[in-house]
């Protein structure tokens, strides 16, 4: 894929540390969201204007009225419609520079290895531990790097996980973080909590952030460390997990 | 000797986001206590980390930071 001739990225060009080189590795770059939510869209949102080559979008679930104070995708008109295929529908709006692969159905211990192996990277945007475990097993089996995120109240977490590129020490993955979890751990959701928007903004956004570092090679992304932050407060605890 | 644990997550929920707790002086002393005083706590999976490192069994310092962190689930 060629680095667009337009001027759409010229503000990210000019970033020192950044440049043409760190755009053309994410121009080739393909990345698997999985879960278009509160999480999903805004970091589909960021990863799409940033130029990510290649984006897969999955989610089986339907656009409902109690999404939209914080799935900022969708609209009034979108309720009832898949979310993966109209999140894919705005985003090729915002940058038809990019190809989009839309997945409308679960993502499962039988698809799951089919989808993945086609993508550098997974990102974790869904709201159950039983799909986390799945995205995060066929993850350890293809040894793709997986970006988790994830909310509680009024905090949330971040980390990345399986990662093992220019890495001396062993990938850690979400089995080895919480090893005493199963698949049908009852965890609360958004559902049973609540969650305010902006919440998913920040969580959403700092998983992008960690894409785009982990494909262009600045900073330093949260390789095996767990990010948890508090909206109440502002504060940031992250913690090595090696 | 007190030790302020920090918690988060549903772990708060039970015990405060930030509490005291007196003459623990490694993870496993820690656990024993907890639970003592927060037998919810049995039912949750939660990591210990202490200074910004996840332990299984560190001695537990004076001035360490302890935090108790349960996996999230929403997004």
């Amino acid at each position: 894929m060629q680095i667009s001739n337009s001027n759409r990225y010229i503000r990210q060009l000019i970033l020192k540390g950044f440049g043409a080189a760190a755009q053309e590795k994410l121009t080739n770059s393909t990345i698997l969201v999985v879960g278009a939510g509160g999480l999903g869209c805004p970091l589909l949102q960021y990863l799409t204007a940033a130029g990510i080559g290649t984006i897969g979008i999955a989610d089986f679930d339907k656009v409902s009225l109690s999404n939209l104070h914080r799935q900022i995708l969708y609209t009034a008109n979108d309720i009832g419609a898949n979310k993966a295929e109209k999140a894919t529908a705005y985003l090729l709006n915002q940058n038809p520079e990019i190809k989009i692969n839309t997945y409308s159905e679960k993502i499962t211990a039988e698809n799951a290895n089919d989808i993945i192996m086609n993508y550098d990277i997974v990102i974790d945007a869904t709201d159950t531990i039983e799909s986390r475990l799945v995205i995060n097993d066929a993850c350890v089996h293809l040894n793709k790097p997986f970006i988790l995120g994830a909310i509680h109240e009024y905090q949330g977490q971040v980390a990345v996980l399986n990662y093992s590129h220019n890495v001396k020490v062993k990938p850690i993955n979400y089995r080895d973080v919480f090893p005493d979890l199963t698949a049908q751990a009852k965890l609360p959701n958004c559902e049973e909590t609540g969650v305010l928007g902006v919440l998913c903004g920040i969580i959403g956004t700092m998983q992008a952030n960690e894409a785009i570092k982990l494909i262009t090679g600045i900073g330093k992304p949260l390789i095996n460390q767990l990010l948890t932050y508090d909206s109440l407060t502002n504060e940031i605890l992250i913690v090595d997990l090696l | 000797m007190q030790t302020t644990i920090l918690s988060f997550g549903s772990i708060a929920e039970i015990t405060g986001k930030s509490f005291n707790i007196s003459d623990v002086s490694d993870v496993k002393s820690l656990k024993i206590k907890l639970f003592e005083i927060y037998p919810a706590l049995k039912n949750k999976s939660f990591l210990i980390s202490i200074d910004k490192k996840i332990v299984t069994n560190e001695t537990i310092l004076l001035h360490s930071t302890v935090a108790l962190l349960p996996p999230f689930s929403g997004g």
